[in-house]
């Protein structure tokens, strides 16, 4: 036996009592580790999702820019729109390599409670999809053609050739995309003319994507834009980015502030787990003292005894975490704005060790209290004790 | 070399209960000598366990000189001495006996006489002396049961035992059969005498006579004094 063994053995007599606190602790880290795996892996997601789109320029319609971006990024409903001729104008901007025509509507359907989006795109559009990959067929054939993600693929069960309606027509399958890991995945793409023709909105535009010829000239390019034409918002994608980060950083002052709360409570608990059980132990204590254990010798024992608390906590909220990522990670997502797709919990080893550090530093700090006020417990007094 | 282990000098211990101020011994002047068996008779409230808790360090008088003597021969004073030196003191040279056992009960016999090993991180060197220790106390079948599957008896002799395991110079008792029956008792006290044999100094203090007759001296005290010292030198 030795010290560690002698610090188990006293928690296990109060098995109840220890695996309580135990529990308090892995619930603290493990809304710890969620937060800490979720931050990382919504940035990562974000940068993945913004670098994938390929557009260094996105022109939208007139209102809040970063809503309207965020509708290109995610899908859903336009409420204003750009002319089609904007785009002839653009494309004589100097510094702007390419363009496409972008439209995006979104159909209902109650029964079924989805809404499915249509991207509405011309061949231009794949310029700024290098990634994209056919899985099986190919681009638009006619007006009735479609391409699907393979995510509508798998859950519609849509193969190639098969029909589907939307807004009240036919459209054939003509191709379907190999796993892209973002949004495409859960799109559908009709030729941009029909869509905008069957939404009743001929001659009008969501988006136009704009690559540059020089990456250093972006906000350069982005500035000869809007003085071509006032009626458009040019955002370069570097505003989006920040945009965005800066509301999930908002988000995040708030969530770790629940976590500190969460902790600091499990920390408290702690604290009096271990106080109470010093208090019970007086007479032991003096026992200790009697056959020769020196202050240092009960500060440590008492210490370790903190320390395995918080410490198996921390595994075991770890544990518990990454065992419910799934869950946590569609529940926080629903609290987030403009959530990327992919995993959006990274639980690599460097968010373990932060949790379980954590853990343990609160461990450190939560014990030391309550292995002061044993070794100094005078042996007669404690001895005395009734 | 010299015979003496402890030297006591005026030592007083003076408790606070309100104002009332009450003396747990009072000018306590004695030699106890190496190698002693010395019994501590008295009433309640005598000052037996105040006289055992300073000579084991685990109180402090108000006043008074106690000395202790090392195996060199050498003086040192006990009281005014630091805290964690003290502890040292303990750890090397007493061994506690009590009449509640004090025994762990998450442990086995052997875990709660290894304890003061672990204190004084000799657990490693003397792994198997803890099992010997409970051999010589008859415990050697008991080595892995817990304290609630022990009789009384055998309870307090693995606290005799814990309190032999560190090989002090000294083992002070403190009523170690009031919870015990007479057949008990006995067995408790034959291992006194044994260990007294073997060379080491046996303090115990207790209200039973019959067994306190067995020590070569008795002292006996009554409101903190000594009013007799019985085969004393």
């Amino acid at each position: 036996m030795n010290f560690f063994n002698l610090a188990i053995k006293n928690l296990l007599r109060r098995k109840i009592r220890t695996t309580l606190t135990i529990l308090s602790v892995a619930i603290a880290i493990s809304i710890l580790f969620s937060l800490v795996a979720f931050n990382r892996g919504y940035e990562k997601e974000m940068k993945k999702e913004l670098q994938y789109l390929g557009y260094h320029i996105l022109i939208v319609p007139k209102g809040c820019p970063y809503e309207a971006a965020s509708l290109v990024l995610h899908g859903g409903k336009f409420p204003r729109y750009l002319k089609d001729e904007y785009v002839d104008e653009i494309k004589k901007v100097p510094g702007v390599k390419e363009s496409a025509r972008l439209f995006m509507n979104s159909e209902t359907d109650s029964l079924a409670k989805e809404t499915k989006i249509y991207f509405g795109i011309d061949q231009d559009y794949l310029s700024f999809k290098p990634r994209w990959k056919f899985k099986e067929g190919g681009f638009f054939k006619d007006d009735h053609s479609a391409v699907i993600g393979q995510y509508v693929s798998e859950a519609k069960k849509l193969r190639l050739g098969d029909k589907f309606k939307a807004f009240g027509e036919e459209f054939t399958v003509s191709g379907i995309l190999e796993q892209t890991g973002d949004q495409d995945d859960g799109f559908y793409f009709l030729p941009i003319k029909t869509l905008t023709r069957v939404s009743g909105k001929e001659g009008l535009l969501v988006a136009v994507p704009i690559r540059v010829d020089d990456l250093s000239k972006i906000e350069e390019v982005a500035e000869k834009l809007r003085a071509a034409e006032p009626d458009m918002n040019v955002v370069s994608m570097k505003e989006v980015t920040g945009a965005i980060m800066g509301l999930v950083s908002s988000t995040r002052v708030l969530i770790y502030a629940v976590v500190l709360i969460a902790i600091l409570i499990s920390a408290v608990g702690v604290l009096n787990t271990i106080l109470m059980s010093v208090f019970e132990r007086t007479r032991e204590i003096g026992m200790m003292k009697a056959v020769g254990s020196s202050r240092m010798d009960i500060f440590r024992l008492i210490w370790y005894e903190t320390f395995i608390v918080c410490l198996t906590g921390g595994l075991v909220g770890s544990f518990l975490a990454v065992a419910g990522s799934k869950g946590i990670e569609s529940f926080i997502k629903r609290l987030m704005p403009y959530a990327p797709g992919g995993q959006l919990i990274s639980a690599d080893l460097v968010v373990i060790i932060v949790s379980v550090l954590f853990a343990v530093i609160m461990g450190i700090l939560a014990g030391i209290y309550p292995a002061y006020r044993a070794s100094n417990l005078r042996p007669i007094e404690a001895i005395r004790t009734e | 070399m010299t015979k003496e282990l402890f030297k006591l000098e005026g030592i007083t211990r003076v408790y606070k209960r309100g104002n009332e101020e009450i003396n747990g011994v009072d000018s306590l002047n004695l030699k106890i000598n190496k190698g002693e068996y010395i019994s501590i008779l008295g009433p309640s409230g005598a000052g037996k366990t105040t006289f055992l808790n300073m000579l084991g360090c685990i109180d402090s008088p108000t006043s008074g000189k106690l000395v202790f003597y090392s195996d060199s021969g050498e003086e040192v004073e006990l009281t005014g001495m630091k805290e964690n030196k003290l502890d040292e003191f303990r750890r090397e040279n007493i061994g506690f006996v009590f009449a509640d056992f004090f025994l762990l009960h998450s442990l086995t016999a052997t875990e709660n006489v290894e304890l003061p090993l672990i204190f004084s991180n000799r657990k490693k060197v003397e792994d198997s002396y803890s099992k010997k220790v409970l051999e010589m106390v008859g415990l050697g079948h008991r080595l892995t049961h817990k304290p609630l599957h022990l009789s009384g008896g055998e309870m307090q002799r693995v606290a005799v035992a814990r309190s032999m395991v560190n090989q002090p110079k000294v083992l002070l008792a403190d009523e170690p059969t009031a919870n015990l029956d007479t057949g008990n008792s006995e067995v408790i006290f034959n291992l006194f005498e044994e260990l007294n044999k073997m060379g080491m100094t046996v303090v115990v203090a207790t209200h039973a006579e019959e067994l306190a007759k067995r020590a070569k001296r008795i002292i006996f005290l009554q409101d903190g004094k000594i009013v007799e010292d019985r085969g004393g030198k």
